[in-house]
């Protein structure tokens, strides 16, 4: 009697179990993501469910923010990605065998509210001073406080987070550096390019005149020699994520010229362009500057001086010519892959001798096969500088077009720094 | 882990001491966070499963499993896509003996292989690059796989949904060839093919699929609601889909009878095609027919269904317990 009557009980708690379970499940039917994740199942797949993260986060329920590089007040809300404490040494995962044995571990039922998952990132569950993690010394696991930096500490923000949501060099395609004789693309390859238009009078639409990049939300960087001859800032209008020319594209962003700034010393009385860069500040008719998406990023700018070595491969973009004799401009988005040249070499008497200066970048195909042409002027040189896109050079002049033993030649930014913080100011979110 | 063994030992000689009699298959049940239980399989899930989610950016590889009962006709299955630089990888293995799919531990699953196999167009809804036009290419990673598309298009709200477009590589059930299903409101559809970049192209619309002739009935509920004879109506089949479906099964959460109707090809007539895509039913019953408008609700009244027979296996159970301590 008393042996069934205990079978009772246990099946009542068997039951009590499932009845839980079931509860469980209809609780489930979100997958608890966080900071704008989508819920994603699959119908082979039985009852998994993914986070599908925003850029900049990730993780099981996209609670891990990776722009975060500093913490606030003492890091309780920290969810960034540093996972080493003072002395260099690695934290151990959340939910590795010897943390689970500890308080804090990735399997409490408070553990994502705490921050803490499948992975070995500095978190403060706690309330302690400042973020930390346990730290495997000998066959001991210790609380160790992070590598990880006070906010409040630092005097200027991260240096790769502009203003607005940038993120400079970001892009939603993967790197294509393996290009020969040039490809039509899409601006989500290149969502820094800027189509600059000239306008027309009498209602026409407005006609292309060159190209730029967005180095910051305000400011687009081109070259001096496409306005020098029509220099009012009101003749020109900019558009952003732009595939097509001339064309309504998903996601383009059009913007007045609110300031035009042309390089002082500027000149063009030989072969050569000299100070061949420009910045425009741009601005939609509700002033707003522009605004971060998958056909809009922002550029990073080059060390000072520090350009890539010669020889690296780097892109070029652009609505140009195919060739000097094309009479009508491709209407889709052009990019090729060149190699930059090194200064001797470019000033050989058979290239182009003395009108090379240090303030400038040649770049070529090996085989002269594709180049920047007539109407790419203002484009991007992208190099990947530190394992990032960066403007290295704006498209400027050159002898013909993918003529043997000419290269390109392009306004070297790195040289301009100086030049650009001047006017656009350091404070302007700069991503350097 | 000794503890974890011990909580599943005990757990087990519960389930062991409650139900002496049971028949029905045990499994490990799982969720994502690793709290696992013993589960008794309902009626209709005779495997046990296991499914592994990875994602694997840069060089950073996040994965999650979990654990539980499977349908019947769920067998072994992979599926892969790309998303930006982001790359999803499905894997779902099946077993048929009591508690098969318990972790096995330090069984991290063998490493890919390192030959070369198909190469397949990829891309999703999540990022709109299917409707966009802009496939990435994809390695696949087992020599069984094929490029596949995956079309789920459901007008009936969830708070889960499943991307509308998905293209990749997988080995899935109907690998290589097609399947499809479509009603009014629901248009399922594989292409599973073995030839490289076979999966590139336009996505796939209902619209473009020509009529092929065959009318069927098409709706999707219960018999008052949903199903109903009025609500049930004619519609034309397209593509592939040239049989008349019904299929039937309960609802697992409210136990409800749930009907759906449409156009289908011959291969979602086996079972596992629906099963998957209605995957809160047990029970299914499927029946196809040939003949235009052949899957015309019965108007007759429901013979006795599966809740009758579970709440007389209950009477029946409820007497036995009373019956042992007059015994004693």
């Amino acid at each position: 009697m008393r042996v069934w009557l205990a079978s009772l009980f246990l099946c009542a708690l068997v039951a009590n179990s499932e009845g839980g379970s079931e509860l469980e499940a209809s609780d489930e039917s979100n997958c608890g993501c966080q900071n704008g994740g989508v819920c994603v199942s699959y119908k082979y797949f039985s009852s998994i469910r993914r986070c599908s993260c925003p850029k900049k986060f990730k993780g099981e329920h996209c609670e891990i923010d990776t722009s975060k590089t500093c913490y606030h007040g003492n890091g309780q809300s920290y969810r960034g990605k540093a996972n080493t404490d003072t002395k260099g040494r690695p934290c151990l995962a959340w939910n590795s065998p010897a943390v689970l044995q500890q308080t804090y571990n990735a399997h409490r039922s408070d553990a994502l509210s705490l921050g803490l998952g499948k992975h070995n990132y500095c978190r403060n569950p706690d309330n302690q001073r400042r973020p930390w993690c346990y730290v495997q010394i000998g066959l001991k696991q210790f609380v160790q406080e992070c590598m990880v930096q006070d906010c409040s500490l630092s005097k200027k923000p991260s240096s790769t987070v502009d203003q607005q949501g940038f993120q400079c060099g970001q892009k939603a395609l993967r790197p294509r550096f393996k290009i020969v004789g040039g490809e039509f693309t899409v601006v989500e390859n290149q969502p820094w390019f800027a189509a600059i238009y000239l306008k027309n009078k009498g209602g026409s639409p407005p006609s292309f005149k060159c190209g730029g990049s967005l180095i910051s939300p305000c400011w687009v960087a081109s070259a001096t020699h496409c306005f020098v001859n029509q220099p009012k800032k009101e003749e020109y209008v900019v558009y952003l994520g732009q595939s097509k020319r001339n064309s309504y594209n998903p996601g383009e962003m059009k913007f007045e010229v609110e300031q035009l700034i042309l390089h002082e010393d500027f000149s063009d009385e030989t072969l050569a362009f000299h100070n061949d860069i420009a910045l425009l500040k741009i601005r939609t008719s509700t002033g707003q500057c522009a605004q971060p998406s998958r056909t809009i990023q922002t550029i990073c700018l080059p060390p000072r001086f520090g350009d890539a070595p010669f020889g690296s491969d780097c892109e070029i973009t652009g609505f140009g010519q195919e060739s000097a004799t094309d009479y009508f401009y491709p209407k889709d988005l052009k990019m090729s892959v060149v190699k930059i040249i090194s200064h001797e070499q470019c000033k050989q008497p058979h290239y182009y001798g003395s009108e090379i200066n240090y303030k400038m970048l040649c770049a070529a195909d090996p085989e002269w096969k594709t180049d920047s042409c007539s109407g790419d002027s203002g484009g991007p040189l992208i190099c990947n500088i530190d394992g990032r896109p960066t403007l290295s050079g704006i498209v400027s002049w050159g002898s013909g077009c993918a003529e043997k033993n000419k290269p390109g030649v392009y306004t070297r930014v790195s040289y301009f720094l100086n030049w650009i913080q001047s006017h656009i100011g350091e404070e302007n979110g700069l991503a350097f | 882990m000794g503890l974890l063994r011990r909580r599943l030992l005990l757990l087990v000689v519960v389930v062991t001491t409650c139900v002496p009699a049971s028949q029905g298959l045990r499994c490990i049940q799982c969720e994502s966070n690793q709290d696992c239980l013993v589960e008794e399989c309902a009626l209709g899930q005779d495997l046990c499963r296991t499914t592994v989610l990875r994602e694997w950016e840069d060089a950073e590889e996040l994965e999650v499993v979990t654990r539980g009962c499977a349908h019947k006709e769920k067998t072994n299955r992979t599926m892969s896509y790309r998303m930006g630089s982001v790359i999803v990888s499905l894997t779902e293995t099946v077993c048929a003996t009591n508690l098969c799919n318990r972790p096995r531990p330090g069984a991290r699953g063998r490493p890919f292989p390192r030959g070369r196999y198909l190469e397949c167009a990829s891309c999703t809804s999540l990022d709109q690059s299917c409707e966009r036009g802009r496939e990435q290419s994809l390695q696949c990673r087992y020599p069984t796989e094929h490029c596949i598309e995956v079309v789920t298009l459901q007008s009936t709200e969830r708070s889960v949904k499943d991307e509308p477009y998905t293209k990749g590589c997988g080995s899935l059930p109907g690998c290589p060839g097609t399947a499809g299903f479509h009603s009014n409101q629901t248009f399922h559809f594989l292409k599973c093919c073995n030839f490289t970049q076979c999966n590139g192209g336009p996505v796939l619309d209902l619209q473009s699929l020509p009529p092929n002739g065959f009318q069927c009935y098409s709706c999707e509920g219960n018999s008052t609601f949903g199903c109903s004879y009025e609500e049930t109506s004619l519609i034309d089949c397209r593509g592939p889909m040239n049989q008349c479906l019904e299929a039937t099964g309960l609802d697992v959460l409210g136990n409800r009878s749930y009907t759906v109707r449409g156009c289908a090809t011959a291969s979602w007539c086996q079972g596992s095609h629906v099963a998957d895509s209605f995957q809160t039913h047990v029970n299914l019953s499927i029946s196809c027919c040939n003949g235009s408008g052949c899957n015309r609700p019965t108007g007759g009244a429901p013979g006795p269904g599966p809740a009758h027979l579970i709440l007389i296996a209950s009477l029946l159970l409820t007497l036995r317990l009373w019956g042992i301590p007059l015994w004693t």
